[in-house]
């Protein structure tokens, strides 16, 4: 009886401990429970607009969460064969764009290619903003009006959405808005969201 | 006999006067040596003829002060390329004061433009003072002095190596030292001191070098951090780290050709691991007398140095740690909160 009742007391702190875990990695973003681990790896991170914020994405996603994305700034659609999952990092950088020998129209274009590859698969998209209100410029305003209506989730860390800007495009298009209040914190949702193999 | 002692004690009167504007005098008497420094140099020793002119600066050696020092990594800090972006001098300054490297080579200059310390936009003649507990911190504006360079402003610039493509910028930014890299033998005393830092990083094989700056409150500069695309991993991993110990997102920018004359491009193809780094100063664009740069509401000063060194001891780490095999660095004494700053910036001795 005793040894049952450590079992079960067992049982509750390792469930406690797990739901305190997930809790804690909650604590300010709210994922709908429909979207955990409902995209599949393999997944490949690329920018809309050429923002250096995609680094940070790539660096997070892999150095740190270990999620092993394929990633190229600039990538066209030929790269994303067989992926299941496509991160778009949005934001418009001119230096970036100067960078990459693209103009905003034609990185639009490449965009809407990669995304439109990514529907023919079947492959899931996920939006992430990480810049901010303040280096949100009207530039990066037409990409992420662009990029927010096709994709199956997004992720903006607080900053960028104080004016409500993703909310009234996320409702108007029904896609699922989580904030996250630091990049960190969008990293762990963006974990969260990949499916674990 | 008399007309002899009498030019001697015009000659001494002379030479303490200029040796009170230079920077190896009153940088001594507004940082405290810590027991990290294994040597002080000038820079005027990489390139002489900066010596005994406004523009020639210390250079504070930490770890193996001479000699080889086998696989050990170098790296620089550098800080008042612009002298009234406060936060990263005072960076400079912690470092010295307080940390230690026990593996490698860290080489510090505070005041990289020390002219630029000699005057400020409200006063042609005279710098600016922050009273910072007992002691007070010197600081100027973002350009050379004009009356301490060998030229006059062109009509237009274009730094030494810019492509032909490049738009010329407006003149006075020949007194831009950001703007001079890796700089020139035979042009202005700016141009020059450029050189100087150059021929400093070349001498000393350093392999990561940082420069600290500051941008007004309304630039998109502010909390950003940029690097050559080589490098930008390595900022990235940075900007995670600060933003856990801060709270401070920092953004990220990719360095290219439109940034010639820049320290992280221009030293970026010396295959050093260069980054730039930039805190918000309220008191810019115009160096605004009124504005309370300690306990600003926005940007306090705690804040700006706290973060910066957060930054510093990030990029230093995760650049030595790429460089692999080729060197290890180690060092210790960074601030573990604001508060720790804050105590500081008020220290009495």
């Amino acid at each position: 009886m005793v040894r049952k009742h450590r079992s079960l007391v067992r049982f509750l702190s390792v469930t406690l401990m797990a739901g305190l875990a997930v809790l804690q990695v909650m604590a300010q973003a709210v994922v709908p429970p429909a979207l955990l681990g409902s995209f599949l790896p393999p997944g490949y991170i690329t920018s809309a607009g050429q923002t250096s914020d995609a680094a940070i994405v790539k660096v997070l996603a892999n150095t740190k969460l270990k999620l092993g994305f394929s990633y190229d700034i600039a990538a066209k659609p030929q790269a994303i064969a067989g992926i299941k999952t496509l991160v778009l990092v949005l934001g418009a950088s001119n230096k970036g764009l100067g960078a990459a020998g693209l103009s905003l129209e034609q990185d639009m274009e490449r965009v809407k290619s990669l995304i439109a590859e990514a529907k023919k698969q079947g492959a899931k998209i996920i939006a992430m903003h990480t810049g901010g209100t303040a280096r949100r410029g009207e530039a990066s305003n037409h990409v992420i009006a662009l990029c927010v209506p096709l994709s199956d989730a997004v992720i903006v860390v607080e900053g960028g959405n104080t004016d409500g800007f993703f909310t009234g495009l996320c409702e108007k298009a029904g896609v699922p808005l989580i904030e996250a209040a630091s990049i960190a914190e969008a990293g762990s949702v963006l974990k969260s969201l990949v499916a674990q193999q | 006999m008399r007309k002899l002692l009498v030019l001697w004690w015009c000659l001494s009167i002379v030479s303490l006067h200029v040796g009170a504007q230079s920077a190896l005098d009153w940088v001594s008497s507004e940082v405290r040596m810590g027991p990290g420094v294994a040597v002080v140099r000038s820079l005027s020793d990489f390139f002489p003829e900066l010596r005994e002119t406004p523009f020639d600066t210390p250079v504070f050696v930490m770890g193996y002060p001479r000699g080889d020092s086998g696989a050990l990594c170098r790296a620089a800090v550098i800080s008042g390329a612009h002298a009234n972006e406060i936060a990263g001098i005072l960076a400079a300054y912690w470092i010295i004061e307080r940390c230690r490297v026990s593996e490698g080579r860290l080489i510090v200059v505070p005041h990289a433009n020390a002219s630029g310390s000699s005057w400020s936009l409200q006063e042609a003649e005279r710098p600016r003072f922050l009273a910072l507990g007992d002691r007070t911190i010197r600081y100027g504006a973002r350009l050379s002095n004009p009356a301490q360079e060998t030229f006059p402003d062109p009509t237009s610039f274009v730094p030494p190596e810019a492509s032909d493509s490049f738009r010329p910028l407006a003149g006075q930014e020949a007194r831009n030292l950001n703007r001079q890299y890796p700089g020139t033998r035979d042009g202005n005393r700016t141009a020059q001191t450029a050189y100087a830092l150059t021929q400093m990083l070349r001498a000393e094989h350093v392999q990561i070098a940082l420069d600290l700056h500051e941008a007004s409150l309304g630039s998109s500069l502010v909390w950003s951090m940029i690097a050559r695309p080589e490098y930008l991993d390595i900022a990235a991993l940075a900007v995670l780290d600060v933003e856990d110990e801060t709270g401070v997102s920092f953004h990220l920018e990719n360095s290219r050709d439109e940034f010639a004359g820049y320290s992280h491009w221009e030293w970026g193809k010396l295959g050093i691991s260069a980054f730039l780094v930039e805190t918000p100063n309220p008191a810019q664009p115009t160096d605004d007398p009124t504005v309370d740069q300690l306990s600003n509401a926005v940007a306090p000063m705690a804040k700006r140095v706290y973060v910066h060194l957060c930054a510093a001891k990030s990029l230093l780490a995760y650049a030595a740690s790429n460089l692999g095999n080729a060197g290890t660095l180690r060092v210790e004494g960074f601030p573990s909160s604001i508060e720790e700053v804050s105590r500081w910036l008020e220290e009495t001795r």
